[in-house]
């Protein structure tokens, strides 16, 4: 009797990959494409990652706390403008949801319907719909409270005479919305393998360098 | 009587080639087409009532001076300059130099993304004092664009900030003003002696201007609060090698050189690509791969312009066939071309928008033939009042408009609607170009 030999899915293979990069390794991902990442000191970027991290879940757990069972995207529904757009992509970039403050959310279904259509378990489209609004309610209510520490953290960038240019640290702000939204879905995996995945779906040459960086910066 | 019906039917020659500009058909193609009807409409006019212009010409001399005399003058005089110009944008992109003035510049600015926009517009309009082309754009809009986006500046709005800096870089640039100036001393022969250097301080002032406007603009039409985008980036994450700091000069030294030292531009463009490769660490190698470096980027700087060289070479033919047809302008609009600079200066400022979509009032459009009737209107006209009265009407417009082969390129780029951009780009060209028309006046107006 012939034996049958069955091939793994290279889909599967790769979402097996994405899903077992640590928390620390999506941070370093989300550093690295910092326009500031050259000014950053290694001491910085560690208390940065540090403190976004932890200000995410904690964040997470006061709207939990304070909002029970109801749902992220229905309290960013309640407290946001939300509008759907099929698609923004800019050359090698694709949207999957901008926040405007002080309280507009766009979605964009087109990625999103993509993204489900990979047929992953547990990755349908109201589930990434949930991963994505929860991640953008987190700048909104950045937004409303300037106590944060990615709304407080700031570095210094140049001196001149008495003054000193200082500036917050955007990679901050995108590593407290991830870690908010994967605490809020209790997910076993990060938000942002959908930026890998989503490459899949628009530019499949592009995942192989990135999954490099990845594999590099794997902690 | 005929003179006049020809004129109308030059007239109507433009509202087909705006026409044809909006389509987005080819404009080489376009401009050959435009002096093809001239040459015809004006010898069948000289045919019925002949003119002066004419006079002793028999068909050939004027197919010959269209076709043949049109292109070749261009040649001697400007695409040496544009090939080099090229040339000198390939050095700054392939050294680095320019992608590091940028990176060092979001450094300054930080997480502030009117700031950091604003110090984006002034470096991209200095390093378009002396770079131009459309890949030298492309090879810039790659870097700046994904910036802006990521600062959370909405598409519209960059596209605009960007086309506008290199806009206003282009007032003061070297090749552009050879450009145009060569086509206004076509018709002043006295002109000839007016340098970029006596032009540099309005070409300065021009600058300064458009950067305001442009950013001001800008500024007002973008969202008010901070925004966040979740995107995807194909492009691996930055942290590229830094270009050496002495060697970020390269990016004005041609300037510097024509202006300070009275340099002959082409001679600036080489020493100063020179320069760039030296401290970049470009001339390092073999005798025989250096050489080979330096005939790379040439030919890459030529194929940059290579669309636009075919463009001028048209182009020139219409101006030349422009020569001819001006005798049926001056019939139809001689009683109304103001003498009076403050008129003048008045009339090209409210006529600014008709250089949108290579119109009536622009230099590389169908404005050769209204210029050349309006110095042929105004003999003794001071050249340094004139000829930067047709340059705000040129450059603003020209460099903003949608017939532009960049702005072209940015549209497919950024996805943005033509509308989107031209809400704004449309009342940018025109203000900058209106207010430089004042300034002008009172700068050179009681020459």
């Amino acid at each position: 009797m012939p034996q049958t030999l069955i091939k793994p899915n290279p889909l599967t293979t790769l979402f097996n990959e994405l899903t077992a990069f640590s928390k620390e390794t999506w941070c370093q991902y989300l550093f690295d494409r910092d326009l500031l990442v050259n000014k950053v000191t290694p001491e910085q970027r560690t208390m940065i990652i540090a403190g976004a991290s932890q200000c995410g879940e904690k964040l997470a757990a006061t709207v939990t706390a304070e909002h029970g069972p109801m749902t992220a995207p229905t309290l960013a529904e309640k407290v946001c403008t939300v509008e759907h757009g099929d698609s923004q992509n800019i050359s090698e970039q694709v949207f999957l949801a901008t926040f405007t403050e002080p309280n507009m959310i766009k979605v964009y279904d087109e990625p999103m319907r993509k993204l489900a259509r990979l047929s992953l378990p547990g990755f349908n489209e109201k589930m990434i719909e949930k991963i994505v609004m929860d991640h953008e309610l987190y700048h909104y209510l950045e937004g409303q409270d300037p106590t944060l520490f990615t709304r407080r953290t700031k570095i210094g960038l140049w001196h001149f005479l008495g003054y000193e240019h200082r500036t917050t640290v955007r990679a901050a702000s995108e590593i407290a919305a991830m870690t908010f939204s994967w605490q809020l879905n209790k997910l076993p995996y990060s938000p942002l393998v959908l930026d890998v995945l989503l490459l899949q779906c628009y530019n499949e040459k592009a995942v192989a360098p990135v999954l490099e960086e990845l594999r590099a910066v794997n902690v | 009587m005929t003179n006049v019906i020809i004129g109308l039917l030059l007239i109507a020659s433009f509202i087909f080639m705006v026409w044809y500009c909006m389509k987005g058909y080819n404009l080489m193609v376009g401009f050959f087409i435009m002096a093809s009807i001239w040459v015809i409409l004006v010898l069948i006019g000289n045919a019925i009532e002949p003119t002066a212009v004419l006079k002793g010409k028999s068909v050939i001399d004027v197919l010959t001076f269209v076709y043949a005399d049109g292109p070749a003058a261009y040649a001697q005089s400007i695409l040496v300059n544009i090939f080099f110009g090229a040339f000198f944008g390939r050095v700054l992109i392939d050294t680095g130099i320019a992608a590091t003035l940028i990176r060092k510049v979001v450094e300054l600015g930080g997480d502030m993304p009117r700031l950091t926009m604003s110090l984006l517009c002034i470096v991209t309009a200095v390093i378009f004092m002396s770079m131009t082309g459309i890949g030298p754009v492309i090879s810039i809009a790659v870097i700046v664009l994904p910036i802006l986006f990521s600062l959370g500046i909405s598409a519209p709005v960059a596209l605009f900030a960007f086309m506008g800096s290199i806009m206003a870089g282009i007032f003061c640039n070297t090749v552009n003003f050879i450009q145009y100036h060569t086509m206004y001393a076509g018709f002043v022969k006295s002109a000839a002696s007016y340098s970029y250097n006596d032009y540099f301080r309005i070409g300065l002032i021009g600058m300064i201007v458009g950067l305001v406007v442009v950013l001001t603009i800008a500024n007002l039409t973008m969202h008010s609060g901070t925004s966040h985008n979740w995107a995807v980036n194909a492009q691996q994450a930055s942290g590229k090698e830094n270009a050496p700091w002495y060697s970020w000069i390269a990016v004005v030294l041609p300037v510097l050189g024509v202006v300070l030292l009275k340099l002959p531009i082409i001679f600036g463009f080489i020493a100063s690509a020179v320069y760039a490769m030296l401290t970049t660490g470009k001339l390092r190698g073999s005798y025989k791969e250096v050489t080979r470096r330096f005939a790379k980027l040439f030919t890459d700087g030529s194929i940059d312009v290579a669309p636009m060289i075919g463009f001028l070479l048209s182009l020139a033919m219409f101006n030349n066939a422009a020569t001819y047809a001006a005798p049926y302008f001056t019939a139809l609009i001689e009683n109304i071309i103001p003498t009076n600079h403050l008129v003048l200066a008045l009339v090209f400022a409210l006529l600014v928008p008709l250089g949108f979509f290579r119109g009536p009032m622009n230099w590389v459009g169908s404005g050769a033939a209204i210029f050349a009737v309006v110095l042929a209107a105004n003999p003794g006209i001071p050249v340094q009042f004139m000829y930067p009265l047709t340059a705000a009407t040129t450059i603003f417009p020209q460099h903003l408009d949608v017939t532009q082969s960049w702005v072209a390129w940015g549209f497919g780029y950024t996805k943005v609607a033509s509308k989107d951009y031209l809400k704004r780009s449309l009342p940018a060209g025109w203000i900058c170009g209106a207010i430089m028309c004042v300034i002008i006046y009172f700068m050179y107006g009681n020459l």
